[in-house]
């Protein structure tokens, strides 16, 4: 037999024991005189003389409100351009209540890749972003102050009957490439956009809802204006005319053919960045795939500031293409990028922590537009080829029941989602309009409290409860209430938030498969196959955050009508007085009485919760300290690179 | 009885041992094969026994105890930093407090004294209590920190008022019962608002769970998902490996390109194209057994290329042919000649592979297409470190991978340690060295 002694094994282990009894040991002894009444401790005590302050740091709370417009500083020196400007400004150059120091790249980050330059038809969330730079439209939106601005045209008319149009184009505008924009320019463009021939999603948005007709458009050389004449009143004209870059004539006349136009095919990610001719801040110098997209100034930019020097302030502007947020989040937090959109809740004490050491500024935007959202299929159709309904009859039975659906709100620990998967940082909603979108937000919209006991008696009242003694409650023709619950695995927030809300549902006396999927699957199955019982996810928002542009999600027919998409024709009351509503937004052209249809929208949405809104996230966005001037952050995507012409770099 | 001791004691030699006598004598006196024998029987007896000794069920999770330290190793302390000068909805100021955390190495947590302070061998631990932290912006924050004031008392065998997992084979075998190896017993928690109290020996998860507790349930398939897979990787290695050293010509050709087509594909791309190709809507058992049989489907070959070899050398042996000329049928030669003859080094292969298939369940929860939540396994739990705010902030989320470390160590030596012992080169020295 072996001794201790000579086993080098057995010490260690011995010696880990005494490690973890001399620990122990210390612990035990901490408190030798505990004589002190409860609630002194001595550690207390010790904290309490270190750490109470003088006095209360002052700051007054402003809650949520939007960031202020930055303000103009004369005795900012203005430094040198480089590239320098060229020709004469236009005698029409809109004016920015700004002043800057000209030079210096600006460097930021997008996820994802460019699919295509072409502003015709971009394709992803990235293409939409990097084609304001290049190009500009007739009118755009204000992201800081929430509404629609002059662009290229100066200002515009309405006819007294609504249907009417006009468009006055701004004198002396130049392209990037020297040549006079004009109002051909702006016709040809829309011509691309209406193209019978070309398939842009641009173009949904001025199509007639039943007709699918498209307004005609003409030139008005006289008083150079785009004129247009409308088949309906449209409350949205001006976001649909904001959609439609301006394209130069001169350079793409020859693919506009009547038949098989090739312009789509023009235009593309591996164009020469010299075609890319636009009237935006920025010119396309250099595209390195996968890696980064290079801009420099546009020498013929059409605004000036405050001291009537001529914009954009920034000689570069450089936007790095990364796969993966984390990778994001490293490059900021080493000071490689200038801003960071977005910050995500898993990194804010990051960010916190570098704002603390002075190194970022992390801007506090209120709760986000976005809405994360439970809903039920309720769909009642049948699977063409199997004859088989999409939803089992029982599951349907559940489904369509309110009171069930109001069992299951009122079961759903919001405040729990909130403090776990959200670490506290988000508000709970009973709308798609979040609290963060003060327009269009109803605070009269029916709520339901958590209220575990409220919801259990909900189901006892109607007879569903356990009768066999498992635990699960069997409906009053005594099916076992069984469903599964889908989210989309990449989604890591979404995943614990499906996980909270099925233990929530099991506590209620449901049983619940909860199982993250693929994103494409779950598409593909809220979309087309229709098979899934309940399914979270969540809407973005888009700019302007108007409801109108949600119609798709809104009106029974919509393709994304959640619960029971593309409808043939209204399923329910309600849902056809929802689309009544919507149709009279459309024809509305004032805001409050717009707003008014809105909330009863939202109100029959409350009511009779097809769809069970979550929760909101709050919106960080932040950038390094000290180094960007004139930064305007908003609640609207993109946070803080919508007003990049005015954006100055502070110089090392 | 007599004689034949006798005579073995007039042979004047030791009396004769076997193959696997002589294994199991050189292997006991390799300290560190033993030492990673010894510790992945504790392994897999403490996960076998998880629902037992965990303090907690595997998904209960808890919203006031996110994210909150490991208590073996010390606890959280409240540092109030300042006031923050508000006003209320009627416009009146007032006073928001301002908290920080602050952690302290081996004080607090778990420690040995009650709430008068008197020492004590039964363990303890404090309440915690959730403080609001208000910021400069007008966010408030929770923040847990330890009551110092008072003490909780670790009861052992509590009774839980839930039935719960005591003891499961690898996930399956299930045993319930109410009891708890450890935990505190719900009648000495002081109830009071914003105070809570749990045994969190290695921390919470973001949800609030105890990670102790997903770490014991998570190793029931980390573990196990290698013994299975090692056994139908070596099962179908058998079978074809047999067939093609045994038989050769265009079975032995056809069988080893098929092996080389697998060993040429890289393995987690292979695991990826398979995990795709199988549908998505499975329960979480079915998810399991899945990704056992894509690791054992990938893994069979090389173990076949060896076995083949290994047959091919046997089946000329004088033994074989013995067999062979005597009219054994081709299927009893391979199975009571050819096989068993192969088992030493089948069985030193098979716990060299498991790491791989330990790690290959790590790498398929992590990138989401392997266990999912509810459910635990050491690489969804490693999921949670894929931000870089945890290794700044929540460090002990890793542990885990502690976890995973230990046992791939473990096996290793094992593995290395039986291979040694097998090696029929170092036979007769070794076994002149045991007599000496």
């Amino acid at each position: 037999m072996i001794s201790i002694s000579r086993n080098p094994l057995r010490w260690s282990a011995l010696s880990f024991l005494a490690i973890t009894l001399l620990i122990a040991g210390c612990t035990a002894e901490r408190p030798a005189a505990p004589v002190t009444p409860p609630g002194e401790d001595a550690s207390n005590q010790q904290s309490a003389t270190q750490d109470t302050p003088a006095k209360p740091r002052v700051v007054r709370i402003s809650k949520m409100d939007r960031p202020e417009e930055p303000k103009p500083d004369p005795s900012q020196p203005v430094g040198v351009p480089s590239p320098a400007f060229i020709g004469e400004v236009s005698p029409d150059a809109v004016v920015v209540d700004r002043t800057g120091t000209y030079g210096g790249r600006f460097v930021y980050a997008i996820l994802g890749e460019v699919e295509t330059f072409n502003p015709v038809e971009p394709k992803g969330a990235t293409d939409q972003e990097i084609r304001a730079l290049v190009f500009s439209p007739l009118v755009t939106y204000n992201n800081g102050k929430w509404q629609t601005e002059p662009a290229l045209a100066k200002n515009w008319e309405v006819s007294d009957d609504q249907l009417t149009w006009t468009f006055f184009i701004r004198d002396g505008i130049r392209w990037a490439d020297g040549e006079e924009m004009n109002v051909e320019d702006a016709l040809f463009s829309f011509q691309a956009v209406f193209h019978p021939q070309i398939a842009t999603s641009i173009k949904d948005g001025f199509k007639h809802p039943e007709t699918g007709e498209l307004p005609e458009v003409m030139a008005d050389k006289e008083r150079n204006a785009l004129v247009f004449k409308l088949k309906r009143i449209d409350s949205q004209f001006l976001t649909h005319v904001g959609n439609v870059s301006i394209i130069p004539e001169h350079k793409w006349r020859d693919h506009l053919q009547e038949k098989d136009p090739t312009l789509l095919q023009q235009m593309t990610s591996n164009a020469d960045p010299a075609d890319l001719v636009g009237c935006g801040p920025f010119v396309l110098k250099q595209y390195v795939p996968a890696e980064k997209i290079v801009y420099q100034r546009n020498p013929h930019y059409w605004k000036v500031d405050s001291r009537q020097q001529r914009l954009p302030y920034l000689d570069e502007v450089v936007i790095v293409l990364v796969k993966d947020s984390n990778l994001m989040w490293q490059k900021f937090e080493a000071g490689e990028l200038d801003i960071f959109e977005d910050v995500p809740a898993d990194h804010f004490r990051e960010a916190v922590a570098m704002e603390k050491e002075a190194k970022a500024s992390l801007i506090r935007l209120g709760v986000s537009l976005n809405s994360n959202w439970v809903c039920f299929n309720l769909h009642p159709g049948k699977n063409p080829d199997t004859g088989e309904p999409f939803v089992d009859e029982a599951k349907a039975y559940w489904f369509n029941n309110l009171e069930f659906r109001k069992a299951v709100n009122h079961a759903i620990d919001r405040d729990g989602i909130k403090r776990t998967a959200f670490q506290g940082r988000a508000t709970a909603i009973w709308s798609s309009i979040t609290p963060g979108n003060k327009s269009w937000y109803h605070a009269g919209v029916p709520k339901y409290p958590f209220d575990l006991d409220k919801a259990k008696k909900i189901l006892d009242d109607m007879g569903w409860t356990d009768r066999d003694g498992d635990g699960v409650r069997e409906d009053d023709l005594g099916r076992k209430i069984s469903f599964s619950l889908n989210t989309n695995v990449e989604n890591n927030l979404r995943q614990q938030v499906g996980n909270l809300i099925s233990k929530d549902l099991v506590n209620l006396g449901l049983e619940i498969n909860f199982k993250p999927i693929v994103f494409n699957d779950l598409v593909t199955s809220l979309r087309d196959s229709h098979k899934w019982d309940m399914i979270l996810l969540g809407w973005g928002s888009g700019v302007p955050p108007d409801p109108a542009n949600g119609k798709n999600i809104t009106l029974s027919s919509g393709r994304l009508h959640a619960w029971y998409p593309q409808q043939p024709e209204p399923a329910t009351e309600w849902e056809a007085r929802i689309d009544n509503l919507m149709a009279m937004m459309d024809e509305e052209l004032d805001d409050k009485v717009r707003k008014k249809y809105y909330d009863e929208v939202q109100e029959l949405i409350g009511q009779n919760i097809p769809i069970l809104y979550l929760i909101a996230a709050n919106s960080y966005a932040a950038s390094q300290e000290g180094r960007i001037g004139n930064l305007w952050p908003s609640l609207l995507r993109p946070q803080m690179t919508w007003n990049l012409e005015s954006l100055w770099k502070a110089q090392p | 009885m007599n004689i034949s001791k006798d005579k073995s004691n007039d042979s004047g030699m030791p009396p004769p041992r076997g193959p696997w006598a002589i294994l199991w004598l050189r292997l006991r006196k390799n300290k560190l094969a033993m030492t990673g024998g010894l510790t992945l029987i504790v392994l897999y007896l403490m996960c076998s026994f998880g629902g037992f000794i965990a303090p907690y069920g595997m998904n209960d999770t808890n919203k006031y105890t996110v994210k909150y330290g490991p208590m073996l190793f010390g606890g959280y302390t409240i540092v109030k930093t300042g006031d923050i000068l508000a006003e209320d909805e009627n416009f009146n100021e007032i006073l928001l407090p301002s908290y920080e955390k602050r952690w302290n190495w081996f004080d607090g947590g778990l420690h040995f004294h009650d709430s008068d302070g008197n020492f004590t061998l039964r363990p303890h631990v404090h309440p915690l209590r959730e403080y609001e932290s208000w910021d400069e912006y007008g966010e408030m924050e929770y923040i847990l920190a330890e009551d110092q004031t008072r003490s909780i008392p670790v009861r052992f065998f509590v009774q839980a008022e839930e039935e719960h997992e005591v003891f499961s084979l690898c996930g399956f075998f299930k045993v319930f019962g109410h009891t708890h190896l450890m935990g505190l017993s719900p009648a000495d928690i002081p109830q009071e608002p914003n105070l809570h109290a749990g045994l969190f020996l290695l921390g919470t998860d973001v949800l609030g769970r105890d990670l102790w507790t997903r770490i014991l349930y998570g190793g029931q398939v980390s573990l196990s998902v290698g013994l299975i897979g090692i056994f139908i990787s070596i099962s179908i290695g058998l079978f074809i490996g047999g067939l093609a050293g045994y038989f050769g010509g265009i079975w032995d050709f056809l069988l080893m390109r098929l092996v080389e087509l697998l060993l040429a594909i890289p393995g987690l791309y292979l695991i990826l194209t398979l995990r795709y190709a199988l549908p998505n809507d499975l329960t979480s058992r079915q998810t399991y057994i899945m990704i056992v049989a894509i690791l054992a489907i990938v893994g069979w070959a090389s173990t076949g290329r060896m076995i083949r070899g290994m047959v091919l050398s046997l089946r000329e042996s004088e033994y074989a042919l013995a067999a062979r000329s005597l009219g054994g049928s081709s299927l009893r030669v391979i199975l009571r000649h050819l096989l068993p003859n192969t088992a030493s080094i089948v069985i030193v292969t098979a716990t060299l592979y498991v790491p791989y298939y330990i790690l290959g369940e790590v790498a398929l929860s992590y990138l989401g297409f392997g266990i999912t939540e509810p459910d635990s396994s050491w690489g969804l739990l490693l999921k949670d470190c894929q931000v870089t705010e945890v290794m700044k902030y929540n460090p002990w989320l890793i542990i885990p991978g502690f976890f995973i470390f230990l046992a791939v160590l473990a096996y290793n030596f094992l593995g290395d340690g039986l291979r040694d012992a097998a090696d029929p080169r170092a036979f007769l020295g070794a076994s002149r060295n045991h007599e000496e």
